[in-house]
């Protein structure tokens, strides 16, 4: 078999042309879609962080806003209900006052009826007893009379 | 504390209240404490009665009533 170096040399350069064909032809372009591929990814990839890093931030904000607002909730509700246990308190007060000054009111009331029934009672109560001791000794006395024999019985026992 | 029981037929005066106190006084001595409960018993007739420690000192008209009767039954 015999080499053709002609030959060799012929293919290669016409190798180097199909590969320098290709090349200008068919790789350039491929890789300039690849790199424009790549940088739209790229590009997606950092839009899409970005916007996750929206999202989170978003989602932060509306957390704060939320706790803020809970917190602002808790504190009117704990005024709210601090203020209406003062008006309970005031109002409890106030009553068991007007209750307290209706009950002296009445115990006024009813001590005075019961000194004045007590003083009747007594006066009635002296004179069915002078009524009865006259009645039983035969003998006319009074309440001064009485006053004078407990006076007397007294001298007698402490003799 | 000591209790003495006060009869009498008519309820006490302040004035008589005390005199009977200065009686009880002279009867316990006067650092003897004692707290007095009063009895309006119309069946004594008049006079006082005190029962100091279950001793009865009785100056009532009944019992001198009865201590009459007693005498004419005798």
């Amino acid at each position: 078999m015999e080499i053709q170096v002609g030959a060799i040399l012929l293919q290669m350069i016409n190798f180097g042309v199909v590969v320098g064909a290709l090349s200008f032809l068919l790789f350039k372009p491929v890789r300039r879609i690849l790199d424009e591929r790549s940088r739209k990814i790229e590009e997606g990839q950092r839009a899409a962080e970005a916007a996750l890093a929206d999202r989170e931030e978003a989602e932060s904000l509306k957390q704060n806003a939320k706790r803020n607002a809970q917190k602002e909730v808790k504190e009117i509700l704990d005024e709210a209900r601090s203020d209406a246990q003062n008006s309970a308190a005031t109002i409890l007060a106030e009553a068991e006052k007007e209750a307290e000054q209706i009950r002296e009111k009445a115990r006024q009331a009813m001590a005075k009826e019961k000194d004045a029934l007590r003083s009747e009672l007594q006066t009635q109560f002296e004179q069915a007893v002078v009524d009865v001791t006259q009645a039983v000794i035969g003998e006319t006395i009074t309440a001064k009379k009485h006053q004078e024999l407990i006076k007397k019985g007294l001298q007698e026992i402490a003799a | 504390m000591t209790t003495v029981q006060v009869i009498t037929a008519i309820p006490l005066t302040d004035d008589l209240r005390d005199q009977v106190k200065k009686t009880v006084e002279k009867k316990l001595g006067s650092k003897e404490k004692f707290e007095l409960v009063e009895e309006v018993d119309p069946q004594v007739l008049g006079g006082v009665e005190l029962i100091i420690n279950s001793v009865a000192y009785d100056a009532t008209v009944r019992r001198k009533l009865n201590a009459l009767r007693s005498q004419k039954g005798a």
